[in-house]
């Protein structure tokens, strides 16, 4: 598998995408990072659109249930997959009353599968402490690769909350894998001056020394 | 196998602008990466079609008319 730790969390995310072991993928390492990332855009791209119109209607006869069914079904009968691909099409508003009744650990659970471009506005509606209680859950699991993909989705108060929540080791492996070009003045303004010397002074960190 | 048959394979999955590099790949790397992505499209087929005849056995009776009508089953 590649040294370079972007190459090496593309490759993880393709390979979850696709529900594969990412050492079945290890030949994608030779490939430059901006074709891999490429790449991943196409395989979402083609996953998330397969069905749509199918997905679409079912969001669509959803509203014609109560929310806390609509949870029910989601968590018990299509899962984690179908749901994360059926969020991005429901209004963010009902969306974000189905994920209200869920619990964290199926979140967590969506939050791997999710597409983040695709629920910008179910996000955004989501409060500080349910973020925090979500980073916890899959700071647990060390989902490093999933985090990184939603910092720059996040607003202020709900990264200043998930960034607080991360232990220092956390922290500094959910940068190493960011999605975006490392938001590192955001995450200075967002972090507490101290802890910020102290993430820049750890070999190999990603945060430079304000 | 013929000799362009993965790159084919690829782009029937993904469609034509592959990028540069992944088209430099070996051609069995190619038919590999093409069969994990229609393996997961099947799968994801599959899934959907199960979940929402399962979905349709929750719903209260009274509601399975008119959800089915408006998911167009």
């Amino acid at each position: 598998m590649a040294d370079d730790p972007a190459v090496q969390a593309e490759i993880l995310k393709l390979a979850r995408l696709l529900q594969r072991e990412p050492e079945r993928l290890a030949y994608l390492a030779r490939l430059p990072l901006n074709d891999l990332k490429q790449l991943r855009a196409q395989v979402t791209e083609t996953l998330f659109t397969d069905h749509e119109a199918v997905l679409r209607r079912l969001a669509a006869a959803s509203r014609l249930l109560p929310v806390s069914l609509v949870a029910n079904l989601s968590e018990n009968t299509f899962g984690p997959i179908l749901s994360a691909r059926i969020a991005g099409l429901m209004e963010p508003e009902r969306a974000d009353q189905v994920g209200q009744r869920l619990p964290t650990r199926f979140l967590a659970d969506i939050a791997i599968e999710l597409d983040p471009r695709r629920v910008e506005g179910v996000i955004a509606r989501i409060p500080a402490d349910r973020i925090r209680e979500i980073t916890d859950e899959l700071a647990g699991r060390q989902e490093y690769v999933t985090m990184g993909r939603f910092v720059g989705h996040l607003r202020d108060e709900a990264l200043a909350a998930a960034i607080n929540t991360l232990s220092d080791d956390d922290l500094v492996e959910t940068f190493l894998v960011m999605e975006d070009p490392p938001e590192l003045d955001r995450l200075a303004r967002l972090t507490d001056p101290d802890r910020i010397e102290r993430l820049a002074a750890r070999p190999g960190s990603p945060i430079p020394a304000p | 196998m013929s000799k362009d048959a993965g790159r084919r394979a690829l782009k029937e999955q993904l469609g034509n602008r592959l990028p540069k590099g992944v088209t430099a790949l070996a051609d069995e790397e190619l038919e590999d990466l093409a069969e994990a992505v229609r393996a997961a499209r099947r799968r994801q087929a599959k899934a959907l079609a199960d979940a929402g005849e399962r979905a349709l056995h929750k719903i209260p009776r009274l509601l399975r008319g008119p959800v089915r009508k408006a998911a167009g089953g």
